[in-house]
């Protein structure tokens, strides 16, 4: 359960750009925010986070920067870009339109 | 778009090429302060320190493998980046074949054009002459005249004092006739007997001539050969030295043949024969003047002495 899936990771994306577009966050409170919001669902373990930061941030999605946190010592804060807000909206739109389709699809009432 | 995300991706990139150790040290940190704020997280929930540590390492997952995608999300990133450039451009190319071709032809004249001129150039201007200590060799002229006579050559010869040595030479026309190579009309320096010594070049076969060789007017009938003119005419005898050939219908004698690589001290005037200066009158029948002031019929190169500075062009 340590590598997400395909699937997986594309609703992590999605998730962690939802969860950032409210406000900039470490990684770590990504994570606790991630498991109230889905921890039934997205079996991940907390390491898995990273990359799939790494990713975004290599897309120019979100941005990066050293903040002090309230620890007291220097973590690293990511937040939504510009561009991350338009993805976000594309793959909001795209899932909402999947997932639409999906329940049509699994509601049929078999004859 | 794709620009755009260059405005974020570049310096990510230049970041870990540059300075890679910082973004090591950044992606240790930032996964030690993870787990940090987990165990501090757990202590408060009322484990142990120890649980909360092991509870808190439990949830990460293997942090060297985490840390090992990380780098590879930059990697991967970047060589997707490279293809994605390399295929755009292949597609633009194509689906412009005119300017594509046009393009390489501009490229390559311009590099041609370049190379060939860099070619001459280097040829021309910036190789030193294969003799011995090239650069201490100084070529004379006078205002826009290059030439001077030979009494002037003689009073510049013997009264300076930053030269250890000066030479004249002229390039003249010779018909050659041998019973070997038949008649045919070449070119042939005239050079003063220190030319040889005064540049340092070493004979290939036989001697070159001295000082020596060139001091009475008219007395002297001997000539060095190049090394081409005695592999092409002379069929690289090995025992030409000494054979006797005509110039200008005057019995010479052989002396030696100069070595391959020394072409003579002009760059398009590369002589076949080199005779002493005191033959002038012989090799030019009815033009005597070597007495002449007039005539500024010989070129000058010097050898500057050991300490005497190149004088700095105006």
């Amino acid at each position: 359960m340590s590598k997400p899936s395909d699937l997986v990771q594309g609703m992590l994306n999605l998730l962690i750009m939802k969860i950032l577009a409210l406000k900039p966050l470490h990684g770590w409170a990504i994570s606790q925010r991630l498991k109230q919001v889905s921890s039934d669902v997205l079996q991940v373990s907390d390491g898995s986070l990273y990359p799939a930061l790494h990713k975004l941030e290599q897309e120019g999605w979100i941005a990066a920067e050293w903040k002090i946190s309230e620890l007291g010592r220097r973590a690293k804060y990511y937040s939504l870009t510009r561009l991350g807000r338009k993805q976000l909206e594309k793959e909001t739109a795209q899932w909402q339109r999947l997932s639409s389709a999906i329940t049509q699809v699994v509601s049929l009432k078999e004859a | 778009m794709l620009w755009v995300r260059w405005f974020y991706t570049v310096p990510l990139w230049l970041r870990s090429v540059l300075r890679r150790n910082r973004a090591e040290y950044d992606l240790d940190d930032e996964i030690r302060f993870h787990v940090e704020r987990e165990i501090a997280e757990n202590v408060a929930r009322g484990l142990t320190v120890e649980e909360a540590r092991n509870a808190a390492l439990c949830t990460f997952g293997g942090i060297e493998q985490h840390k090992e995608e990380c780098r590879d999300a930059l990697r991967v990133r970047f060589i997707e980046e490279c293809r994605q450039n390399v295929r755009f451009a292949w597609r633009r190319l194509r689906s412009s074949p005119g300017l594509t071709v046009s393009a390489g032809i501009a490229l390559a004249l311009g590099i041609g054009a370049n190379t060939a001129v860099f070619t001459a150039v280097d040829t021309l201007l910036f190789r030193p002459l294969p003799v011995e200590a090239g650069g201490r060799l100084v070529f004379f002229n006078n205002g826009t005249a290059t030439s001077f006579s030979y009494p002037a050559f003689r009073d510049f010869r013997d009264r300076n004092d930053v030269l250890a040595g000066l030479t004249a030479y002229r390039v003249v026309p010779m018909n050659i006739s041998t019973p070997a190579a038949g008649n045919f009309r070449t070119w042939g320096y005239e050079a003063t007997g220190n030319y040889f010594d005064l540049l340092g070049v070493k004979p290939f076969l036989g001697r070159l001539f001295h000082s020596e060789d060139d001091t009475q007017p008219g007395a002297h009938p001997v000539l060095v050969l190049s090394y081409l003119c005695w592999k092409r005419r002379f069929e690289a005898d090995p025992n030409i030295v000494s054979r006797t050939v005509k110039v200008n219908g005057l019995d010479y004698t052989i002396l030696g043949v100069a070595p391959a690589r020394f072409k003579g001290t002009e760059t398009f005037f590369n002589p076949d024969v080199w005779v002493p200066m005191s033959m002038q009158a012989q090799v030019e029948p009815g033009d005597n003047w070597l007495e002449s002031r007039a005539a500024t019929n010989v070129w000058m190169l010097g050898r500057l002495k050991d300490g005497a500075a190149r004088p700095k062009p105006p």
